[in-house]
């Protein structure tokens, strides 16, 4: 099939699978990228992997901060506002 | 921990006000011409220097999740993480100044988190500093390489689906400051490389390598975990 783009080997997708999985790569490279991973089930499964673990890593981290310490964030900022009137 | 507003003052030079603006055609900031043109860049000229503490109360406090979050990945503690989101937002009110509105707010705060944890607070940090590791992970790099068959793969993304989060946390919190800020800033906060590079202060090309390697070292880590947990009998088929 004619397309476009220069067609990716395993050697060309795998150094760029982490600019594809961040939304990192150029237009021309994305299409190589789409028509490699379909037709490469190692490719395929090695994006699958690291998406997973770049989705449990943004799952695992929200954290929330203690209600004490919004408290204490907003009183501190409430008085830095008064002790400088004019701006920092 | 008390911060001085003197200290913060004089890190930057400070672009001209809106107040002294107007009326100027030509001013000098550092060795830079300044021109009208550019001065009207801040789209709320009017605004005073009260209503401009309020707005950074406002808009700043939004935030505070996402700095308490990467302060904890970067202490590793929670009285250190407190310590240092507090610092973060007094730095911030006295820069706030220098913030150009209808720019990414959150990865400004980001920014003089980091700067904070390294300038002031890496030194008291209750953690002890980690050696720097590299050469001895290499082979779990490796080991979590390209090469492994199809069959070991879905058996991986198995693992990882049924990782509890505060395995994952301590993986991460065991990978190098560097790696593990950078994979925090990308994964977690969704950066682009080019946030990721204002933020660490750091070339692009840095992000990309600490990305590769920290996600490596993750991934090999929590590798071995999930087949530690499968041994523990937790495994079901």
């Amino acid at each position: 099939m004619e397309t476009l783009f220069k067609r990716f080997a395993c050697e060309d997708a795998l150094p760029r699978l982490h600019q594809f999985i961040d939304e990192e790569l150029s237009v021309l490279e994305l299409d190589a990228m789409r028509d490699h991973l379909d037709g490469c089930d190692n490719c395929a499964h090695e994006h699958e992997v690291r998406t997973k673990l770049k989705s449990v890593v943004r799952r695992a981290c929200r954290d929330v901060a203690p209600l004490s310490l919004r408290s204490k964030v907003a009183a501190r900022l409430v008085e830095l506002r008064r002790a400088f009137p004019e701006g920092a | 921990m008390e911060l001085t507003l003197e200290a913060n003052a004089t890190v930057h030079t400070r672009p001209l006000s809106p107040r002294s603006a107007p009326q100027v055609p030509v001013a000098t900031v550092g060795s830079i011409i300044v021109t009208t043109d550019q001065v009207v860049e801040d789209p709320r000229p009017t605004e005073t220097a009260s209503e401009r503490s309020q707005r950074f109360e406002r808009d700043a406090m939004e935030y505070i999740d996402q700095l308490y979050a990467a302060a904890l990945r970067l202490t590793r503690n929670p009285t250190d993480a407190e310590d240092l989101v507090q610092e973060t937002y007094a730095k911030a009110f006295a820069s706030f100044h220098q913030y150009r509105p209808g720019t990414n707010l959150k990865a400004w705060l980001h920014r003089i988190l980091t700067n904070s944890y390294i300038n002031d607070y890496r030194k008291k940090s209750r953690s002890p500093q980690q050696a720097n590791t590299d050469d001895i992970e290499d082979w779990q790099i490796m080991r979590a390489s390209e090469h492994e068959s199809v069959g070991l793969k879905s058996a991986e993304l198995e693992v990882l689906d049924r990782l509890p989060d505060s395995r994952i946390k301590a993986a991460l919190a065991n990978l190098r400051e560097d790696y593990r800020m950078a994979v925090y800033y990308a994964d977690v906060e969704g950066y682009s490389y080019k946030e990721v590079a204002e933020i660490m202060d750091t070339p692009i090309g840095t992000v990309m390598s600490r990305l590769h390697r920290g996600r490596a070292q993750l991934r090999a880590a929590l590798a071995d975990q999930g087949f530690e947990a499968g041994c523990d009998g937790e495994s079901g088929g």
